[in-house]
């Protein structure tokens, strides 16, 4: 059984035995009782000034997305989940869960004495009420509201246990009320939410002037300790410094205004280590992926043979080369080589420009105008559009870019305005999150990329939705895969990855895999500065 | 001189209830819809959702409505409403952000003129000597080197290679004045060298002709130091296009320094308009653009009154 199986994807035995497991384990490190008297790590603390290339559009999680790769604010919360340094899902608030037979609802135990920033203790009714506010439409932000939609009602079984009934059979909860996004506010403060907010993380909120300043300082009464028994987190304070000039960041960073980074330009990494080994640490988590979007509503590419031409144009390896600077691998899919939900029989078109170009002559349809649409801000994005342009070209297509500022690319993207589009995702935790949300025929999100519709594909992921068995999962995530390899709604170009960065005087850090900077047992949580 | 103060603060009322107008007008005009920024997509195109979404944010009336309590709330209670992306009160949002805005354009012009004026008054001077061609082409330097690439180089070479000033971030002279200048220097001084270049031209131009004027011969005939002739009397007729131009200068970088805010994560009004245009913020937008556009047209007035001051023989009014 692999380390995935142990989280997301349980038969009842296993889980209960893991359950025990990782009770047992809490009693020798990781999370005090109650009645352990909470003390702080004598000689552990300082101030993180920690540089980042994004930075919140609002202070209400429940509305604006607190990105925990780049937003220092996301240390304000944790939720029912958490994840550890592997990117595995693990009890947090929550200290156990278990599904009914036809995994239609989930019963969560809450650890009791978790509090709010406020002094209020997270009981069932906060995990309700909560629930409830991300659930309004007129709330929740699409992120939000996508990721707990299977959530019908939520029970309140007694102060430490709530059920959630749920409107389909879904395995995949547990990686959704993670704190990303589904993170825990305190009820009290939900109209303060945009000044103030009230989480229950290891940093409590001080202040946050947009793009210019985070203050976070140590929540003394959070929950979670080390092995020997001293209160999380170590750092007295962090300051966030969003920098969003990739240069400006590192320059910080090498005059020791700040002294943790994230997203270094892919173009300096290399050089970077090499020269600077000594004095910083760096690491690679991966983020997500990138990938070219066929509108199946309109225009040249309802017609299957060219979406193939256009497929086999691609040479991801110079996209690798010219885009990636070789950092992360060529995707076909949305997981990569070292993921647990890495799909290994998947069977993805190759790089081959003469059958593009053969399938063009045969479809009579050399110089058909291609109309793409990219993210003008976005590097990557608009760099990836760029190459893919010039291949198109090469195989015959005549293509117009037109990269496009976020709304305008929204608009056009729900309007199906455009032929190609160069799209991304973020990591999801639970494979579900993408399967169904980027291509499933009743997805919104769905229907605002390609606009595909598959019956057997749709089929296929709902029945991997009802399992809990991560092999299972696997075949029928792989047979659903290959549908979209030979149908070609999507084709996955190249992982995304961000390097981060540290100055060694930082100690006792490590992002998470998938690029979190707060997990359990790590990242800021276990950090601190030595002097 | 008062009346005339009170007469131009009293213009300020029909200029400033038209540029709320065009404001409006142009940003409502924006394409993308803010209701689509905010929420998913499948609440935005449910017809319930979107209508109690338009209803809380005020977007449900006609423009004209929407405009005409807009104005009223900014009138009578001086509340410029929430932020449609951040929620929080616009009037906190601006007003934190302006003196830094206020502090880096007024600093950067007072670089540029204490550069440009003695440049520029030597080249005139000494024109077609070694010293003038040297100012020219100093000046035409500065004037083709955009601003930012001059900000990424000065932060290369004084923070990173020789260590001598901070790389980025703001400091508030009342709270620490010493940090707040070291903090100051390179993005003032990065702006300040370019606004300088024009700036030079101007000035060595405007003190040309008035070089060329009788009343400097007669002055000079009168057997008066030579440096009293340029300093005391020529250059302060001459600078009367420069002070327009400062002042001219200074109101654009109110609102256009957001690529220098950004490389310096300075936190000025500048990049908050940016992000707010992207977003489509309507309240921010309006909000920011007024208060700038009021900002403006006082330091309009300021340069006016220079003007007396400079020469008073000027009549204003």
């Amino acid at each position: 059984m692999n380390r995935h199986s142990q989280t997301t994807a349980l038969s009842r035995r296993t889980f209960l035995t893991t359950t025990s497991a990782a009770l047992v384990g809490v009693a020798l490190g990781g999370l005090a009782p109650e009645s352990a008297a909470a003390q702080r790590h004598p000689k552990r603390g300082g101030v993180l000034q920690f540089g980042t290339r994004l930075d919140a559009s609002g202070l209400d999680s429940h509305r604006h997305n607190q990105y925990h790769n780049s937003h220092p604010i996301a240390a304000l919360y944790t939720g029912l989940t958490d994840i550890d340094q592997q990117g595995n899902i693990v009890p947090g608030i929550a200290e156990s869960w278990e599904p009914n037979k036809e995994l239609t609802s989930w019963v969560f135990r809450l650890r009791k004495g978790v509090l709010f920033h406020n002094g209020r203790e997270v009981d069932a009714e906060a995990v309700k009420l909560n629930i409830l506010r991300i659930k309004d439409p007129a709330i929740g932000s699409e992120w939000h509201h996508g990721t707990i939609k299977s959530i019908d009602t939520v029970d309140m079984v007694d102060k430490y246990t709530v059920r959630f009934n749920l409107s389909e059979p879904d395995a995949t909860l547990p990686a959704n009320v993670m704190h990303y996004p589904t993170n825990l506010q305190a009820p009290e403060a939900f109209d303060t939410a945009s000044e103030h907010p009230i989480g229950t993380g290891p940093f409590k909120f001080v202040s946050w002037t947009r793009w210019s300043e985070t203050r976070l300082v140590r929540f003394d009464n959070y929950w979670e300790t080390d092995s020997d028994g001293n209160n999380l987190p170590y750092l007295d304070e962090i300051i966030g410094k969003p920098k969003k000039e990739d240069s400006v960041r590192l320059t910080a960073l090498r005059t020791g205004q700040i002294n943790l980074m994230d997203n270094m330009a892919y173009a300096d990494v290399e050089r970077f280590k090499k020269s600077y080994a000594d004095k910083y640490n760096t690491w690679h988590p991966h983020l997500g992926g990138v990938f070219v979007v066929f509108n199946f509503r309109q225009g040249p590419f309802q017609d299957q043979r060219l979406r193939t031409a256009a497929a086999h144009a691609i040479d991801r390896q110079a996209i690798h080369n010219s885009v990636f600077y070789g950092q992360g691998d060529m995707l076909d899919q949305p997981y990569p080589r070292a993921n647990p939900w890495h799909l290994e029989g998947s069977r993805s078109l190759e790089y081959d420009p003469d059958k593009a170009k053969s399938l063009l002559k045969e479809a009579r349809a050399v110089g058909t105008a291609i109309e793409m649409i990219c993210y003008a801000n976005l590097a990557y994005n608009r760099e990836s559009a760029q190459i893919v342009q010039e291949m198109w070209n090469n195989v015959g297509f005549k293509v117009t870019l037109k990269p496009l500022d976020d709304l305008p690319l929204l608009e056009a993207q729900k309007k199906g305005d455009f032929h190609g589009l160069i799209q991304g995702n973020s990591y999801r935790f639970d494979p579900d999150g993408f399967f169904e949300r980027n291509l499933h025929s009743k997805s919104d999100y769905a229907r605002s990329l390609s606009g595909w519709r598959n019956e057997r594909y749709d089929r296929l992921v709902e029945e991997a939705k009802r399992l809990l068995d991560p092999a299972q999962r696997k075949e029928l995530y792989t047979e659903a895969w290959n549908i979209v390899n030979v149908e070609l709604p999507h084709f996955h170009l190249h992982e995304l990855t961000m390097t981060s960065v540290a100055a060694k005087e930082v100690k006792g850090y490590t992002p998470c895999v998938v690029g979190s900077f707060t997990h359990r047992g790590g990242g800021i949580r276990t950090a601190y500065i030595e002097a | 001189m008062l009346r005339y103060t009170i007469y131009r603060v009293l213009q300020l009322i029909p200029v400033w209830l038209l540029l709320s107008m065009v404001v409006f007008a142009m940003i409502h005009a924006l394409p993308g819809d803010a209701i689509d920024a905010l929420v998913p997509a499948d609440a935005a195109s449910n017809p319930a959702t979107r209508a109690a979404l338009e209803k809380e944010l005020g977007l449900d009336k006609p423009l004209y409505v929407q405009y005409a309590k807009w104005l009223e709330r900014i009138v009578l209670h001086g509340d410029f409403g929430r932020s449609i992306t951040t929620r929080r009160t616009i009037s906190v949002e601006i007003f934190r952000r302006l003196p830094a805005t206020v502090y880096l354009a007024t600093t950067a012009v007072c670089v540029s003129l204490l550069i440009a004026i003695p440049l520029g008054t030597i080249a005139a001077v000494k024109r077609r000597t070694i010293v003038d061609y040297a100012a020219t082409a100093t000046a035409l330097l500065g004037v083709s080197v955009p601003e930012f690439w001059l900000a990424i180089l000065c932060i290369l070479l004084f923070a990173l290679h020789l260590g001598w000033l901070p790389a980025s971030e703001y400091y508030s002279p009342f709270d620490n004045l010493r940090l707040s200048l070291l903090h100051m220097v390179l993005p003032a001084g990065s702006l300040g060298v370019r606004l300088a270049a024009i700036t030079t031209r101007l000035t060595r131009s405007s003190m040309l002709d008035e070089i060329r004027k009788e009343y400097v011969d007669t002055a000079r005939s009168l057997g008066l130091p030579e440096r009293r002739v340029i300093y005391t009397y020529t250059l302060r007729n001459a600078l009367i296009p420069t002070v327009t131009v400062a002042g001219l200068q200074f109101a654009r970088l109110l609102g256009g320094t957001v690529v220098v805010e950004t490389i310096f994560s300075w936190p000025g009004v500048g990049l908050t308009l940016y992000e707010a245009i992207m977003g489509r913020d309507y309240p921010m937008i309006q909000a920011a653009i007024l208060i700038l556009a009021t900002t403006f047209v006082m330091m309009s007035l300021l340069v006016d009154l220079t003007y007396c001051w400079l020469n008073p023989r000027i009549r204003l009014g």
